[in-house]
């Protein structure tokens, strides 16, 4: 009887050991990069603003009813976002030339955001906490947070005035480079 | 007398209580393993800088790579993590991420004077600026963790993804991204005053580049 229980026991220990994830060790750590696709594209794009903006992500996970315990996490990024015009669409017929007045109306599409940029490098754990029967979060559960943070910062470009403030300097940058050529009036509408 | 309470432990019983002991450390432990959506607060977006900007992005490099990376644990660099290493079990942990990248040139106008441009009748000599990197991007959104054991810090994260950046900025000196957003950058400036009535179109720089329009009907 007690021979069978060591039994039972120890296999249930050897498929423990062996099938358990470490607990973070840092004595070796090797590294590789694989490419996979490679491409160039060729555009025009005219970057006129840059705003700087932070946010705070935030999640407590209470867990399902029969988990013991709690998990909060608190990370804070920036990111950068730039806005201006897409000169793809832009052609020769959006420069309407006036030679006995010389005067030039130029027709420009109106800014849209450009790129959105959320370094690694200043995305920040500001605070985790894991209660003991939970599990830490995971490489994977921390990017799906950033991933929503990086959704709302992309959905609240409309209201941070990004765009308009493209447009005004869009119009700035057109009447400057046409008023450099020589045209006493500029004028400048969007599409 | 006192009576002594006899209980018998059966192997069956042993099992039993082992099992749902593994049951219970999986569920209230398993967070990593059970896949659940986690929402995030709605936090506001605070603006901390604004700058206004004058870059011509004329070129952008694409790339898709696999990073992985391996250390060892607590229980691979012990004996028994050695013996289960020789029977071919693999003990260490892993994180492999699958990650997009781009990166972004062309040319900062603002770093442009009054003298890089020249107008005489319907010749334009222009001066323009050295070409150059103007993001490298690698969001969250752009890549997924596809396998990961152990445990794996935000920063072991980040310095993953940093060696994607380097990747990346290897890739497009590789294939000349600047100087693909330089001759970007000339056609579109050429395509500018052609539009607006220039006929010749010199660009002065290492190389003398000259472009010539065809003429606005």
């Amino acid at each position: 009887m007690r021979k069978m229980l060591h039994t039972v026991f120890l296999a249930l220990l050897g498929v423990i050991l062996l099938t358990a994830p470490g607990c973070g060790g840092h004595s070796a750590v090797e590294e590789t990069v694989q490419r996979e696709i490679e491409a160039i594209t060729a555009m025009k794009q005219l970057s006129l603003v840059e705003y700087r903006v932070s946010k705070i992500i935030k999640a407590d996970d209470e867990g399902a009813w029969y988990k013991l315990g709690d998990r909060k996490i608190l990370l804070s990024c920036t990111a950068y976002l730039k806005a201006g015009i897409d000169l793809a669409t832009f052609g020769p017929d959006d420069v309407d030339i006036d030679w006995t007045g010389n005067r030039v109306t130029v027709t420009i599409p109106h800014a849209t955001l450009l790129s959105l940029d959320m370094p690694a490098s200043e995305i920040r754990e500001e605070y985790d906490h894991v209660t003991m029967f939970r599990h830490s979060f995971s490489a994977e559960e921390r990017n799906a947070l950033l991933r929503q943070g990086e959704k709302q910062i992309r959905s609240s470009v409309p209201s941070l005035g990004i765009l308009e403030k493209a447009d005004e300097n869009a119009r700035r940058f057109f009447a400057s480079v046409f008023g450099k050529m020589g045209f006493e009036t500029v004028e400048v509408v969007f599409r | 007398m006192e009576k002594k309470i006899v209980v018998k432990i059966t192997p069956a019983a042993v099992l039993l209580a082992v099992l749902i002991l593994l049951a219970a450390l999986f569920l209230t432990r398993g967070d990593g393993r059970v896949k659940r959506s986690l929402t995030i607060d709605d936090t506001p977006v605070i603006i901390t800088k604004i700058r206004s900007l004058g870059e011509l992005t004329t070129a952008c490099y694409y790339d898709e790579m696999v990073l992985s990376r391996t250390k060892e644990n607590a229980f691979s660099s012990s004996a028994l993590g050695s013996l289960a290493e020789g029977l071919g079990k693999d003990v260490d942990d892993h994180l492999v991420l699958i990650a997009k990248g781009t990166v972004r040139a062309g040319l900062d106008l603002m770093d442009m004077t009054e003298e890089d441009i020249r107008f005489v009748g319907d010749t334009a000599w222009i001066r323009l600026p050295a070409p150059q990197y103007l993001d490298v991007i690698v969001n969250p959104s752009d890549f997924e963790v596809f396998a990961e054991t152990g445990r794996w810090t935000h920063e072991e994260v980040t310095g993953l993804l940093e060696t994607a950046r380097t990747r990346l900025l290897m890739g497009a000196d590789h294939y000349g991204l600047k100087s693909k957003a330089y001759a970007g950058a000339m056609d579109a400036v050429t395509e500018l005053l052609a539009a607006s009535g220039y006929t010749h179109i010199h660009f002065d720089h290492p190389g003398s580049y000259i472009r010539m329009p065809v003429p606005r009907e």
